[in-house]
Protein backbone atom coordinates (compact mmCIF):
# COMPACT_ATOMS: atom_id res chain seq x y z
CA UNK A 1 0.00 0.00 0.00
CA UNK A 2 1.61 3.57 -1.48
CA UNK A 3 -0.76 6.00 -1.75
CA UNK A 4 -1.42 10.12 -1.31
CA UNK A 5 -4.61 10.18 0.09
CA UNK A 6 -6.89 13.24 0.50
CA UNK A 7 -9.08 11.33 3.77
CA UNK A 8 -8.37 10.85 7.13
CA UNK A 9 -5.78 7.46 6.79
CA UNK A 10 -6.98 4.57 8.56
CA UNK A 11 -3.63 3.77 10.94
CA UNK A 12 -4.90 0.16 11.58
CA UNK A 13 -5.11 -0.63 7.60
CA UNK A 14 -1.43 0.70 7.02
CA UNK A 15 -0.42 -1.94 9.10
CA UNK A 16 -2.62 -4.49 8.18
CA UNK A 17 -1.02 -4.02 4.82
CA UNK A 18 2.38 -5.45 5.70
CA UNK A 19 0.92 -8.42 7.70
CA UNK A 20 2.98 -11.33 6.53
CA UNK A 21 4.39 -14.79 6.60
CA UNK A 22 6.00 -15.22 9.62
CA UNK A 23 7.91 -11.49 10.06
CA UNK A 24 8.54 -11.81 13.57
CA UNK A 25 8.22 -7.50 14.01
CA UNK A 26 6.42 -4.57 12.63
CA UNK A 27 7.24 -1.39 13.04
CA UNK A 28 4.64 1.60 12.47
CA UNK A 29 5.39 5.43 12.45
CA UNK A 30 2.55 7.79 12.72
CA UNK A 31 3.51 11.51 11.84
CA UNK A 32 0.81 14.18 13.34
CA UNK A 33 0.53 17.74 13.03
CA UNK A 34 2.43 19.51 16.20
CA UNK A 35 0.78 22.21 18.43
CA UNK A 36 3.95 24.49 18.03
CA UNK A 37 6.75 25.03 15.06
CA UNK A 38 9.31 27.17 15.52
CA UNK A 39 7.92 29.20 18.76
CA UNK A 40 4.99 30.11 17.08
CA UNK A 41 0.88 28.02 17.80
CA UNK A 42 0.46 26.18 14.82
CA UNK A 43 -3.52 26.74 13.69
CA UNK A 44 -3.23 24.27 10.43
CA UNK A 45 -1.13 23.03 7.69
CA UNK A 46 -1.92 22.76 4.24
CA UNK A 47 -0.27 19.41 1.72
CA UNK A 48 -0.03 19.77 -1.34
CA UNK A 49 1.64 17.06 -3.41
CA UNK A 50 2.68 16.33 -7.19
CA UNK A 51 0.60 13.09 -7.13
CA UNK A 52 2.25 10.86 -9.94
CA UNK A 53 5.64 11.29 -8.81
CA UNK A 54 4.77 11.28 -4.61
CA UNK A 55 3.89 7.64 -5.19
CA UNK A 56 6.83 6.97 -7.31
CA UNK A 57 9.23 8.33 -5.34
CA UNK A 58 7.53 6.88 -2.27
CA UNK A 59 7.49 3.31 -4.28
CA UNK A 60 11.28 3.53 -4.93
CA UNK A 61 11.99 4.47 -1.35
CA UNK A 62 9.93 1.38 -0.33
CA UNK A 63 11.69 -1.07 -3.24
CA UNK A 64 15.48 0.50 -1.56
CA UNK A 65 13.90 -0.31 1.96
CA UNK A 66 13.55 -3.84 0.80
CA UNK A 67 16.60 -4.59 -0.93
CA UNK A 68 19.04 -2.35 1.35
CA UNK A 69 17.44 -2.23 4.71
CA UNK A 70 16.12 -5.79 5.35
CA UNK A 71 12.33 -4.79 5.11
CA UNK A 72 9.88 -7.50 3.94
CA UNK A 73 6.55 -5.32 3.84
CA UNK A 74 6.38 -1.83 2.85
CA UNK A 75 3.22 0.47 3.08
CA UNK A 76 3.50 4.36 3.19
CA UNK A 77 0.36 6.79 3.28
CA UNK A 78 0.51 10.44 3.11
CA UNK A 79 -2.21 13.11 3.26
CA UNK A 80 -2.72 15.86 1.52
CA UNK A 81 -5.11 19.15 1.90
CA UNK A 82 -5.91 20.65 5.04
CA UNK A 83 -5.11 19.04 8.26
CA UNK A 84 -5.41 20.49 12.00
CA UNK A 85 -3.31 20.12 14.63
CA UNK A 86 -3.29 16.34 16.30
CA UNK A 87 -4.11 15.01 12.94
CA UNK A 88 -2.22 12.24 11.16
CA UNK A 89 -0.51 13.15 8.25
CA UNK A 90 1.66 10.00 7.36
CA UNK A 91 1.72 6.94 8.34
CA UNK A 92 4.58 4.58 7.50
CA UNK A 93 4.61 0.55 8.45
CA UNK A 94 7.39 -2.08 8.07
CA UNK A 95 7.36 -5.17 8.48
CA UNK A 96 10.78 -7.74 8.98
CA UNK A 97 12.09 -10.80 10.42
CA UNK A 98 13.21 -9.36 13.34
CA UNK A 99 12.94 -5.63 15.37
CA UNK A 100 16.18 -4.17 14.44
CA UNK A 101 15.78 -4.23 10.73
CA UNK A 102 11.84 -2.92 10.99
CA UNK A 103 13.12 -0.20 13.14
CA UNK A 104 15.54 0.84 11.15
CA UNK A 105 14.04 0.71 7.48
CA UNK A 106 10.93 2.48 9.03
CA UNK A 107 13.24 5.42 10.49
CA UNK A 108 14.92 5.48 7.08
CA UNK A 109 11.99 5.61 5.51
CA UNK A 110 10.90 8.91 6.67
CA UNK A 111 14.18 10.44 7.00
CA UNK A 112 14.28 9.47 3.43
CA UNK A 113 10.66 10.43 2.64
CA UNK A 114 11.26 14.18 4.02
CA UNK A 115 14.51 14.66 2.09
CA UNK A 116 12.68 13.20 -1.63
CA UNK A 117 9.07 12.88 -2.02
CA UNK A 118 7.79 15.97 -3.49
CA UNK A 119 5.46 16.42 -1.09
CA UNK A 120 4.75 20.28 0.71
CA UNK A 121 3.22 21.78 3.54
CA UNK A 122 1.84 25.54 3.78
CA UNK A 123 1.89 26.11 8.09
CA UNK A 124 -0.93 28.82 9.05
CA UNK A 125 0.16 30.01 12.56
CA UNK A 126 -0.58 33.30 14.80
CA UNK A 127 2.67 34.53 13.01
CA UNK A 128 0.93 34.45 9.45
CA UNK A 129 0.92 31.81 7.09
CA UNK A 130 3.74 30.55 4.88
CA UNK A 131 5.35 27.70 3.01
CA UNK A 132 8.10 25.46 5.25
CA UNK A 133 11.23 24.20 3.39
CA UNK A 134 12.92 22.13 5.01
CA UNK A 135 14.95 19.79 2.47
CA UNK A 136 16.66 22.07 -0.45
CA UNK B 1 5.45 23.60 -31.93
CA UNK B 2 8.43 22.73 -29.50
CA UNK B 3 6.78 24.68 -26.69
CA UNK B 4 7.11 22.56 -23.48
CA UNK B 5 4.84 22.80 -20.44
CA UNK B 6 6.53 22.96 -17.06
CA UNK B 7 4.32 22.15 -13.89
CA UNK B 8 5.17 24.32 -10.74
CA UNK B 9 4.74 23.53 -7.04
CA UNK B 10 3.49 24.95 -3.81
CA UNK B 11 5.54 27.78 -2.96
CA UNK B 12 7.35 28.04 -6.36
CA UNK B 13 3.68 28.23 -7.89
CA UNK B 14 2.39 31.25 -5.50
CA UNK B 15 6.05 33.33 -6.22
CA UNK B 16 5.47 32.69 -10.06
CA UNK B 17 1.47 33.33 -9.92
CA UNK B 18 0.88 30.11 -11.71
CA UNK B 19 0.65 26.54 -11.77
CA UNK B 20 1.91 26.16 -15.51
CA UNK B 21 4.90 27.84 -17.80
CA UNK B 22 4.48 27.51 -21.13
CA UNK B 23 7.97 27.83 -22.76
CA UNK B 24 8.12 28.50 -26.47
CA UNK B 25 11.14 28.79 -27.90
CA UNK B 26 10.66 27.55 -31.63
CA UNK B 27 12.97 24.96 -30.32
CA UNK B 28 12.76 22.08 -27.49
CA UNK B 29 15.71 22.86 -25.17
CA UNK B 30 18.09 19.49 -25.73
CA UNK B 31 18.63 19.27 -22.27
CA UNK B 32 17.17 20.11 -18.44
CA UNK B 33 19.90 22.42 -18.20
CA UNK B 34 19.45 24.45 -21.17
CA UNK B 35 15.80 24.38 -19.64
CA UNK B 36 16.71 25.43 -16.62
CA UNK B 37 18.50 28.34 -18.24
CA UNK B 38 16.07 29.27 -20.84
CA UNK B 39 13.28 29.59 -17.98
CA UNK B 40 15.42 31.63 -15.62
CA UNK B 41 15.98 34.31 -18.32
CA UNK B 42 12.25 34.22 -19.13
CA UNK B 43 10.91 34.28 -16.11
CA UNK B 44 11.92 36.72 -13.49
CA UNK B 45 10.29 35.71 -10.56
CA UNK B 46 11.99 32.54 -10.31
CA UNK B 47 15.35 34.60 -9.81
CA UNK B 48 16.95 33.33 -6.40
CA UNK B 49 14.37 30.70 -5.95
CA UNK B 50 15.88 27.13 -5.37
CA UNK B 51 14.37 24.29 -7.41
CA UNK B 52 15.32 20.67 -8.65
CA UNK B 53 14.01 19.44 -11.89
CA UNK B 54 11.55 17.05 -12.27
CA UNK B 55 10.99 14.91 -16.13
CA UNK B 56 8.69 11.81 -16.22
CA UNK B 57 7.97 12.04 -12.57
CA UNK B 58 11.45 11.25 -11.45
CA UNK B 59 14.00 13.90 -10.23
CA UNK B 60 16.79 14.88 -13.63
CA UNK B 61 19.90 16.47 -13.93
CA UNK B 62 21.53 18.80 -15.96
CA UNK B 63 22.37 16.63 -18.52
CA UNK B 64 19.22 14.83 -18.76
CA UNK B 65 17.63 14.95 -22.41
CA UNK B 66 14.43 15.94 -22.73
CA UNK B 67 12.15 14.64 -25.52
CA UNK B 68 8.78 16.04 -27.19
CA UNK B 69 5.78 15.14 -24.46
CA UNK B 70 8.01 14.82 -21.42
CA UNK B 71 6.06 15.84 -18.53
CA UNK B 72 8.64 18.40 -16.89
CA UNK B 73 7.64 20.23 -13.25
CA UNK B 74 10.07 22.91 -11.07
CA UNK B 75 10.13 20.53 -7.39
CA UNK B 76 11.24 23.46 -4.52
CA UNK B 77 12.34 22.14 -1.67
CA UNK B 78 10.01 19.44 -0.03
CA UNK B 79 8.81 19.40 3.48
CA UNK B 80 6.72 16.44 3.85
CA UNK B 81 5.91 14.15 6.48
Amino acid sequence: MIALSSQPIDVGAVLAAVDGAGEGAAVLFVGRVRDRNRGQTVQWLDYEAYAGMAEAEMEALAGLARTQHGAHGVAIVHRTGRLQVGEVAVVIAVSAPHREQAFEACRWLIDTLKQRVPIWKRERSLGGEEWLSEHP
Amino acid sequence: MASIEIKLFAGLAERVGCRVLSLDDGRLPATVGELEQALRSRCPALAGCSFRVAVNRGYAVAATPLAPGDEVALIPPVSGG
